[in-house]
């Protein structure tokens, strides 16, 4: 008799679907995957989709040092609610993780986390983009992802020595074709008839050009963050072929909302690299059913409640999306579940360096990272009921389809029927 | 369709409907020049005297008393014209709009001020002239001449020259135009 | 999407509004020249007046407005309140609206501040330029003074002149003359025209040789003097060289043609030497056109009715 069966629904994997029972030992792995399981502890999916959780590249919770924001508990349940077993946590943190000390901080505070946690460290120190951060030491201490954020510039040359001198390590580098400050919203239309300063889409193609072009020249494997323009998913694609170690993740509010929404003022629209025009969003659709983005990353970023009522110029740039990140994906991708689930879980657990614990192909054996979606239902997310203690959502009140039923950390029911156990 | 031009703002979508007429043109006519000749007696001559026309309905019967002073005495009374919306009391209650422009080109210190409205009913319209015509200065005396007195004053508030007095029901409406004046009621229009 | 209830943008107004307000000006005008220009159509209310951006000329010129019709004034400068003690924006307005605010004239440097202002308060929001956006009573009174100076805005060949891209004048104005009816065109260096200005209602003319000829209006905006260390130009002489007002230009205006400008100037650079005094410069008028056309807006707002539509009396009300 098993520990724990998920009972009746359609077990979907790297591998393909099949209709099946999956059995959790005391272990927390996987025990079995068959017919007909009986368990003594029986969870519903009939009707539902079984499936390894979700896994988000890039998201920001905000502690130390910004723990009214958002903490690692707040941030890990809202995780768990939108389906996301693994979290990996961006480095503009206050320290910020640019040193061993910093690592090993974060590390215990996995105890506080409802799922796992996964570290990038910061390339550059403060991630000013002066000088580079001690990758070895965080390396050796399980660091496999480094991102410099976009809030300063990186030139050409720290790039390439970082690029270089990270190559030794094993490691990732995780970078945003953009940097904040040129501009609050896409060039465009819209800025033009609003007087707001916009930035134009080709930057985001020429900084595109630069990473890919040195990754190319230094052997480094890179991943593009944040990714709004076709073209520059295209100059991914290219690089590619060309034999670039290269990766890229596109958010689901660049794929759901366009600039036109800025008229409303709101600050919810405020994102880094900005929404961009309707042709692109459309475009940008295209490239992901083509199959040309690697991954589906939320970047979220919680503001505070003072930043909330900021006129959209002086807004920070950043939205929350992890419990709206699968919705929005059903909704807007035309595209069956297994390729959405391919951007958001095996593809992301690989480029995280976590396949063996999560992703992957469900057997035996396996740790129970599992999540029950209902694929065809529709709801409506309310920030009022969100885990999150930010309420910087652009999804609030919006049509959605497809929900979380059931959430499981290492086999424990962490979330059941949309709501937290713990 | 046209709608009752009533001398107010214009607050009620319709069509006046007149059941009756209590003054033809011959009987407006008769009381111009009656009050005309009060106007003289009442201030034993035109000196100093000076007409103001309510916009919108009291503008052409000023003009039309002004005419009869200038035949009756040879010579000429200065005539302005004040649209009083802005200082009616109902301002924020109603839609309130001035329709005509207000042209008061002359000084009217110390002079004999005769309003000149349509129709004298709450009080009010003339109440809000009083105000305007202390803005422009200090007359010597102000005085009212209306066309129809038809009751319902809700303020101290008199004539001094009358056309007719017609006691109406407080839903009625008084429509007086150049040649006729009717009694009846607003029908809402179908547009 | 017109609204009744704010000024915030001309589109809240539409063309048929503006109109309105047009003529509403004619009877304010015949107000301001009177011996006492007051009335008392908005005795009782209060007009509160929140400018976070400096603005001596502006700010004035509502409250010579609301004076006029004997409205209460709330004046709040960045300087002296709470704002700059970190209070929200959204506090203040709140504070303001319990204090018994009419109507909020605002300013700020952050383009759709007035709009978000309208979900904290029941108050009417007039705009008094918010960023590089919007200032729609500047559009107002400049349409008024070509009214008054032509008759009516339709049909007459605008020609607007300088930093459109940054001005909030130049992005109403090109709203409120084409709801008008006028044909607009815009002269101005390559780096200071917005970027989607081909699909603005205006024609483009890079020559100001060329535009000057047709124009019935030569509207000349403010050339700011750090558009030059931003190398948004490469000096302020050579934008007046290409793109000011200098005398030999102005005689190219044809002589029934106007020359206008929102103020303040920057003498020697958009506009040179003695032309702000020639007759046909209306820039002064524009100034006490501007407190006339806020009288219209206040009273359009707060004492029209505009809110109040559907309303009706039980009967009559004159005498």
């Amino acid at each position: 008799m098993a520990d724990l069966v998920i009972k009746g629904g359609t077990v979907l994997d790297k591998s393909g679907s099949r209709k099946a029972d999956v059995a959790i030992g005391a272990d927390g792995n996987i025990s079995q995957i068959g017919t007909d399981i009986d368990g003594e502890r029986e969870v519903d999916a009939a009707g539902c989709i079984v499936s390894s959780g979700l896994v988000d590249l890039n998201s920001d919770f905000c502690q130390p040092g910004n723990e009214e924001i958002e903490t690692i508990e707040s941030g890990t349940r809202s995780a768990v609610l939108g389906g996301y077993t693994a979290v990996m946590l961006m480095p503009h943190t206050s320290p910020a993780i640019h040193s061993a000390a910093a690592v090993k901080e974060m590390q215990s505070l996995r105890s506080e986390a409802l799922c796992h946690i996964e570290l990038s460290g910061s390339l550059t120190l403060d991630g000013l983009g002066d000088a580079l951060s001690p990758i070895g030491e965080m390396a050796s201490l399980g660091v496999r992802f480094f991102t410099h954020s976009n809030l300063a510039s990186l030139d050409l040359s720290l790039l390439r020595r970082a690029m270089e001198y990270s190559s030794r390590f094993n490691v990732t580098i995780g970078l945003t074709p953009f940097v904040g400050g040129n501009g609050h919203m896409n060039e465009g239309n819209v800025s033009s008839d609003l007087g707001i300063r916009g930035v134009a889409i080709e930057e985001e193609e020429i900084l595109t050009y630069q990473f890919v072009k040195m990754a190319k020249l230094t052997g480094a494997r890179v991943h593009l963050q944040q990714v709004s323009s076709p073209k520059a998913i295209e100059i991914i694609s290219g690089a590619k072929a060309d034999g670039v170690s290269v990766t890229c993740e596109v958010s689901p509010h660049h794929f759901a909302l366009t600039d036109e929404e800025v008229r409303s003022y709101r600050s919810v629209y405020k994102v880094a690299p900005p929404l961009r025009t309707g042709r692109e969003v459309e475009a940008i659709k295209k490239l992901i059913t083509s199959g040309q983005v690697d991954a589906i990353a939320t970047s979220h970023t919680p503001n505070s409640l003072q930043e909330v009522d900021l006129p959209f110029e002086e807004a920070p740039y950043g939205v929350i999306g992890l419990e709206t990140a699968f919705a929005v994906s059903v909704t807007e991708l035309n595209l069956p579940l297994h390729e959405i689930m391919s951007a958001m879980s095996w593809v992301p657990a690989e480029i995280a360096g976590i396949e063996a614990t999560h992703g992957g192909v469900l057997s035996e054996g396996r740790p129970g990272n599992l999540i029950v979606i209902e694929e065809d239902t529709k709801w409506s997310p309310s920030i009022s009921q969100m885990a999150s203690k930010s309420t910087n959502s652009p999804f609030d009140g919006h049509q959605l389809q497809g929900k979380i039923r059931h959430t499981f950390i290492n086999g424990e029911a962490v979330v059941l029927h949309g709501e937290t156990q713990r | 369709m046209a709608v009752q031009e009533d001398g107010t703002t214009p607050h009620i979508r319709g069509v006046f409907v007149a059941r009756s007429e209590v003054m033809d043109s011959d009987d407006v006519r008769r009381a111009l020049w009656r009050m005309a000749h009060e106007i003289l007696e009442h201030n034993h001559g035109i000196s100093n005297v000076a007409l103001v026309g309510l916009q919108t309905g009291g503008v052409p019967l000023a003009r039309k008393l002004a005419e009869n002073l200038a035949e009756i005495e040879g010579s000429n009374i200065p005539v302005g014209y004040l649209d009083v919306a802005f200082y009616r009391d109902d301002i924020g209650l109603r839609p309130v709009s001035p329709r005509e422009p207000t042209e008061i080109p002359f000084d009217l210190s110390d002079k004999t001020v005769v309003l000149v409205d349509d129709v004298l009913f709450t009080g009010r319209t003339i109440r809000a002239a009083l105000d305007a015509v202390t803005d422009f200065g200090r007359p010597a005396s102000v005085q009212l001449a209306v066309m129809v007195d038809r009751g319902h004053r809700e303020l101290p508030i008199r004539p001094d020259f009358v056309g007719k007095n017609i006691p109406t029901r407080r839903d009625e409406l008084v429509d007086v135009r150049e040649n006729s004046v009717q009694i009846g009621e607003y029908k809402e229009s179908n547009e | 999407m017109t609204s009744t209830k704010h000024v915030r943008g001309v589109d809240d107004l539409g063309k048929d509004s503006i109109l309105e307000i047009l003529e509403l000006s004619n009877h304010f005008l015949e107000v301001s020249n009177r011996r006492i220009p007051k009335v008392p159509a908005l005795r009782g209310k209060t007009v509160a007046s929140l400018f976070f951006e400096d603005s001596t000329r502006t700010r004035l010129s509502f409250e010579k407005a609301a004076k006029r019709l004997s409205a209460d004034v709330m004046n709040f400068s960045v300087s002296s309140s709470s704002v700059k003690k970190g209070e929200s924006l959204r506090d203040t307005i709140e504070t303001i609206s319990s204090m018994g605010a009419e109507a909020i004239v605002v300013r700020h440097k952050s383009v759709g501040v007035p709009w978000m202002i309208t979900e904290w308060t029941d108050a009417s929001v007039v705009n008094a330029g918010d960023g590089a956006h919007e200032h729609p009573t500047q559009s107002l009174a400049d349409c008024y003074t070509i009214t008054r100076q032509f008759g009516s805005v339709e049909g007459k060949r605008i020609v607007i002149v300088g930093d459109i891209k940054h001005s909030r004048v130049a992005r109403s104005n090109v709203k409120a003359f084409s709801a008008l009816g006028a044909k607009v065109a815009l002269v101005a260096p390559p780096t200071l025209l917005p970027s989607s200005v081909d699909n603005w209602p205006v024609d483009v003319i890079e020559d100001l040789d060329v535009a000057i000829k047709e124009a019935d209006v030569l509207y000349l905006l403010r050339m700011q003097l750090e558009r030059q260390k931003e190398s948004l130009v490469p000096s302020l002489r050579e934008y007046t060289n290409f793109y000011g007002l200098t005398l030999d230009r102005s005689q190219k205006l044809q002589k029934s043609s106007i020359i206008m400008h929102p103020g303040p100037m920057n003498r020697g650079v958009e506009i040179t030497g003695d032309i702000p005094a020639f007759p046909n410069a209306l820039i002064t008028n524009q100034v006490g056109n501007g407190v006339i056309v806020r009288m219209a807006v206040l009273y359009h707002l707060l004492g029209s009715g505009v809110g109040l539509a559907g309303l009706h009396s039980e009967g009559e009300e004159d005498g």
